[in-house]
């Protein structure tokens, strides 16, 4: 069995956590005996059984592949459906089928996700609350859907005992709007909170860059370029505490990371944040404003009694061991048929 | 010039004729002097002055190649259409805009068709379809480049000379 990893968004373009989880995962495959390797479309002797694709793959792109005689399996990253409302979902849900419906418009159909969802041998997502999208929303087969989580690296399961003798929160990720960066370097001005910001943007030279940069002022706000992951683990570790206030997230590798090195959290109150830490994390309040300059300050001041939150993290080992039983039940159901 | 080719789907066993045209051109623009690569995704250290992509390119891929100081071409394919007339063309034109003001964005979004206000340059191979991209997708002319898909020395001539036209930089 040889599974083929593909993504869409070129790692050139866009660091972040796809590129990790991609990274990752092919390479704890590979020391658990799967082989794998980069697909690459220009050449049409690479050979394998299973096309992974981490991402969505287009309706055209996946019938190309089974052509090929290839089983598809895709991870999508439902992160801003997954924490809609129940109703919004609902409203969601009868567009999908409404659309879906009216004959004729094939071109249209290609090129959404939608249908992909449906007719693709397996999909893998991180969340429960995922899995609830793809079915309810997207109908897609229970059958069809698979819920594996992501894992961590070595350096962050074993990163020692927590230090916390910084005086600063800490917020790790790219510096962009999705992450809502500078909302939260605004807000720890506001509430006078010191806070640490790891991680770089995209672009440099973009104006939300910028904008972000005028306000770090290393009293409280402080920015350090992504440092690698020995160094990252240094940094959280001596935080007082975490924060993310992304727009949305799904599983969140940052926030697992922060977890994983003895962190209490703050975090957006979403289904994905809920699903993973429960009432093991704080909150801010879904409403911004007042309440949440509110929030990040009461969080300041309690994070000396706060403990992490005890969630269950796994290696990347033991994503790929699960990974692995997906794809031998996926080659298995094609021999039977 | 470092110029990058990309495109989603994948080589089948009996390939089809685009793709191995694509083969070919990275081949023939090699000759004709041009630095070209296929797109490794999975190479975090990849760089490039022009990303070329077959196909209709998503909205966000031109972004993303804008954000990193790329110049974004994309060769459109329009294998399914015919030559149509004016009417028909202004026709599909009114359809467009209908739906991109009674759809949800998001779901216009995934058509992708503000690609060709976006990118630097479009390619097509015939006359009538560039009236077509250009009356149906509101796509600039002069950004409207009709490169014969004659043989792959004549094709990477033009499209070095295409390359070497493109402004510096896209911001």
């Amino acid at each position: 069995m040889r599974v083929l990893f593909n993504n869409h968004t070129p790692f050139s373009l866009a660091h972040g956590g796809a590129q990790i989880q991609t990274e990752c995962t092919m390479q704890a495959l590979s020391q658990i005996g799967v082989p794998t390797d980069h697909f690459r479309w220009w050449d049409d002797r690479q050979s394998g059984e299973i096309l992974h694709q981490v991402g969505v793959m287009p309706l055209p792109v996946m019938r190309r592949a089974r052509e090929r005689g290839w089983r598809v399996v895709q991870t999508p990253l439902l992160t801003e459906t997954c924490n809609r409302s129940d109703r919004e979902l609902f409203v969601r849900r009868l567009g999908v089928s409404a659309l879906l419906a009216v004959p004729g418009l094939r071109q249209l159909h290609d090129r959404l996700p939608w249908q992909a969802y449906r007719e693709c041998d397996l999909t893998i997502v991180g969340l429960e609350a995922e899995r609830m999208v793809l079915e309810r929303v997207y109908g897609v087969p229970p059958e069809r859907v698979a819920v594996v989580p992501l894992g961590l690296s070595e350096t962050f399961l074993n990163p020692g005992p927590p230090v916390r003798t910084e005086p600063h929160l800490i917020c790790t990720g790219t510096i962009g709007p999705l992450k809502n960066s500078l909302e939260l370097a605004r807000l720890a001005v506001a509430a006078q909170t010191p806070m640490l910001f790891v991680g770089k943007p995209f672009d440099y030279a973009s104006a939300y860059w910028k904008e972000f940069h005028a306000l770090v002022d290393d009293r409280f706000v402080k920015h350090q370029p992504h440092v690698g992951n020995d160094g990252l683990v240094d940094w959280l570790r001596r935080a007082r505490g975490y924060v993310l206030m992304s727009r949305n997230e799904n599983w969140s590798l940052a926030a697992h990371e922060a977890a994983a090195c003895g962190l209490p959290m703050l975090l957006p109150d979403q289904r994905w944040s809920r699903e993973r830490f429960g009432d093991q994390a704080a909150y801010f309040s879904k409403k911004l404003g007042d309440a949440s300059v509110t929030a990040l300050r009461k969080f300041y001041d309690q994070c000396p009694s706060l403990g992490a939150p005890k969630v269950r993290l796994l290696s990347w080992r033991e994503v790929a061991e699960q990974l692995r039983g997906h794809y031998e039940r996926l080659l298995a159901g094609r021999a039977r048929s | 010039m470092k110029v990058l080719l990309h495109q989603f789907e994948p080589m089948t066993t009996g390939a089809t004729e685009p793709q191995r045209r694509i083969i070919q051109l990275r081949e023939a623009l090699v000759a004709a002097g041009v630095d070209a690569e296929f797109f490794r995704w999975y190479d975090g250290a990849q760089t490039g002055d022009v990303l070329h992509f077959f196909g209709r390119v998503q909205t966000s891929l031109v972004r993303l190649a804008h954000q990193k100081g790329m110049r974004l071409v994309f060769t459109d394919s329009l294998e399914r259409l015919r030559p149509c007339s004016s009417i028909q063309r202004r026709l599909r034109r009114a359809a467009v805009q209908v739906a991109q003001k009674i759809l949800p964005y998001q779901i216009v979004s995934y058509l992708d068709w503000q690609s060709y206000q976006l990118a630097d340059a479009c390619v097509v191979g015939a006359q009538w379809e560039a009236e077509f991209v250009r009356d149906v997708f509101a796509a600039p002319s002069e950004k409207i480049h009709v490169v014969a898909p004659a043989g792959a020395a004549d094709v990477a001539a033009k499209l070095k000379a295409l390359y070497d036209s493109l402004p510096r930089t896209s911001r």
